[in-house]
Parts: C-alpha cells; structure tokens; sequence
C-alpha cells in the first residue's frame, strides 16, 4: 500500500509585514490579524523562481530522507505559476536533482486542491506500474501575479514549496478520496492578462457550502464519524474561512487549525506545510485533508497514522 | 411571509458576527457598528440559505443596513 513516507518545506526567508501594511489596503492590524489571518506573507527573493522553491523542497527532502535521488521512480509536481510554460517543471526539476532517468515526471496543472489530487493521482499511478518511491513536490509562488495594490488579493498569498515522499512502507496510509469541481464558477479566481483576480465572496460562499458539505462526505466515505478525526487540515484560505467551515461543522476550532498566520497562503502547498508540523508530533492519528479553491474546486481525504 | 427585523437578528446571530446583535441599529450601515465586510459575506449566506435564493453582487453592494435588508428581501421571498 502506498502512502505518506514524509514531507520537507522550503518557505523563503523573504517576509512582507501585512500588519504595516493594512491600512494602505483599506484593511485594519486588527483585521489582518484576526480575520484575515496572514501578519506576514513569505516571498522568495528577488533572481528564484519556481523551480529554485521546487529544488530547495526536494533537496530538503533528500536530506532528511537520505533517500538516493536515483532511486525515485516517479515525480510530480503541482504548479500553475511554473517559470515557463515548456517544457514541464517536473522534467526541469528532475534535471537540477540528478534523477534517474528510469523516473516519470508529469506535471499537475490545479490550485489549492492540487495537493490532495497529487496524492491520489501519484499513489495511484505508482500502484498501476509498480513503483516504490514517488515525490510529490507543490511550487507555485502567487508573488508573481498578486498585484500588490488589489485588496481581494494583496494581503493572502505566500510563496512556498514542499516535496512529499510516497513510498510503500509509509508512515500514513491514505484512505477513500472524493473529487469536485463547480467550473461555472471557474472566473471566480482567476488570472486575467497574468494578474490575478478574487471574488472574495464567491470564495467565500463556496468554502462554507460545498467545502463544508464535501468534508462530512469524505467522513462518511471512510466508515468515520466526525469525532473520529483528530485534526482537520484544511487548505489555509484565511482564517476566517478556515473558522467559518470549523464552526458549520459543529467541530472545535482547536481541531481544525490555522497555522498559516507567518507566511501566508501557499496555495498547493498550504496542506503539506502543516503536516510537516503534525506528523512527529503525537495525537494525530487520523487527519483529514481537504483541498479547495480554484476551479472551482475540492478534493479531500482521511489519512491515518500506521501501527 | 413577511421577513422582520428579528428575522435579520437571528441571521447575525447564526453568522456569529456580532456580541450583541439585538443591540444593533436597524437605521446605521452595520460596518459601522462592528461587522466588518467578511462577516457581512456570512450574514448575506445565512439569509441566502434560510430562504433559498441568491443574492448577487450587485444587490449585495446596497444592502448595508438591517432595514435594506429587510425591505430588499421582502421584495425578494413575498
């Protein structure tokens, strides 16, 4: 059974200090704070791009893994913001690491429920050929099409990336996924002439209705109980929204948390950075994840801590 | 079915936006008495929901009140 072996981050040193910045974006200290959520936003420094953030994930990972690059049958990396359009980042990362050239690369092209679909898609397709170590890396770095002036969107995003290692003998199994998509929404956050563009309110409605809805139904399709979930990992959208879904759920905050407040929300990457957090740490044995945002769209699933 | 201003209460009540949502005043912009604009996204879903419509942006950008929100959604659910 494949499933989570362990997870590495890179969020870059780079901080924008939103609580300066607040009032020039017709916001308060207090309301970034509080509601929004994000005190700081990471960004990567002048010269990096994505694949620097994807590279520093990956040999983060190598590292703490000692895992030999060599002997990684497949790599997949989830971006919509990659350096260039061709070729794709993963075969461009698979070069800067020194992968064999026996590894499938592919690229996924999705948002905020990117990570949550990367798991399914690469457990899946190394169960399908065979393979015993797959790294799912998340790098896409909004920096690059956040006008800083637009206050849908200026105080939100972070860059940052984080590579997870699949393999068979994992310290979490992945249980039953479910998938949606509500494309008639798909203009509701968008990038528009390479700038990007947030109906706040659309986001909104759609995480506290279908995110919401979608999270009781992953419970129900792994034979669970909402009180048999140790921690709700939700895709950091803001704190509002994260507290908005904890609160419609009936589900202590403190088991659905915020922990993005120092570096913002990182898109794909926003549900791994937290589980870099959890994983050594005991008391969270069975996890859900649920990724939502553009594409509308959603992707959930229960993981759960091995014997 | 007439929609009242306890109707609205109730909502904001639900959206928990407000320590003492009867306190509110019906007449003054509720941003100006606390809510600020992402808890007014929360009352406008909980009104939503309660009566099965949509309200669209547009409508959303002149109900600032508790009593435009009871003259607008008379209009809407009578």
């Amino acid at each position: 059974m494949i499933g989570i072996k362990q997870i590495a981050s890179y969020v870059p040193a780079g901080r924008i200090d939103n609580i300066a910045r607040a009032e020039s974006l017709g916001s308060t200290p207090e309301q970034v704070s509080e509601r929004i959520g994000f005190r700081q936003l990471a960004r990567m420094e002048s010269g990096q791009g994505t694949l620097d953030l994807a590279a520093q994930a990956l040999a983060q990972l190598l590292h703490d893994t000692g895992l030999d690059p060599q002997a990684i049958d497949a790599l997949v990396v989830v971006s919509q913001n990659p350096d260039r359009s061709i070729p794709h980042l993963s075969a461009e990362l698979h070069g800067r690491a020194g992968l064999s050239t026996s590894c499938a690369c592919f690229d996924l092209g999705l948002g905020c429920s990117g990570y949550v679909y990367g798991l399914s898609v690469l457990a899946a397709f190394m169960q399908a050929n065979g393979m015993k170590r797959g790294v799912l890396v998340t790098a896409d770095p909004y920096s690059r099409i956040v006008d800083p002036e637009d206050k849908a969107t200026a105080l939100i995003f972070g860059d940052a990336a984080t590579a997870t290692l699949l393999d068979d003998t994992p310290l979490y199994t992945m249980g039953r996924f479910t998938f949606g998509t509500q494309g008639g929404d798909a203009d509701k956050i968008a990038s528009n002439d390479g700038v990007l563009f947030m109906n706040g309110r659309a986001v909104f409605n759609f995480a506290a209705t279908k995110v919401s809805a979608n999270i009781r139904e992953t419970v129900t399709a792994n034979a669970l109980e909402m009180h048999h979930i140790d921690r709700f990992v939700l895709h950091q959208g803001s704190r509002y929204i994260v507290e908005t879904i904890a609160d419609r759920l009936q589900v202590d905050r403190r088991k659905v948390p915020f922990m993005a407040s120092e570096y913002g929300n990182t898109v794909s990457s926003s549900i791994p950075l937290m589980l870099t957090e959890m994983m050594p740490a005991p008391g969270h044995e069975r996890i859900l994840l649920c990724g939502f945002g553009l594409g509308l769209s959603w992707a959930s699933t229960v993981i759960q801590r091995k014997e | 079915m007439q929609v009242t201003r306890e109707d609205i209460i109730q909502a904001i009540r639900a959206a928990k936006v407000s320590d003492a949502p009867e306190s509110l005043r019906s007449d003054l912009k509720l941003t100006d008495q606390g809510i600020d604009s992402l808890g007014m996204f929360n009352v406008i879903l909980v009104l939503q929901e309660k009566y099965a419509i949509e309200i669209p942006d547009p409508d959303v950008d002149r109900l600032n009140t508790i009593d435009e929100l009871i003259a607008y959604l008379n209009t809407r659910v009578a």
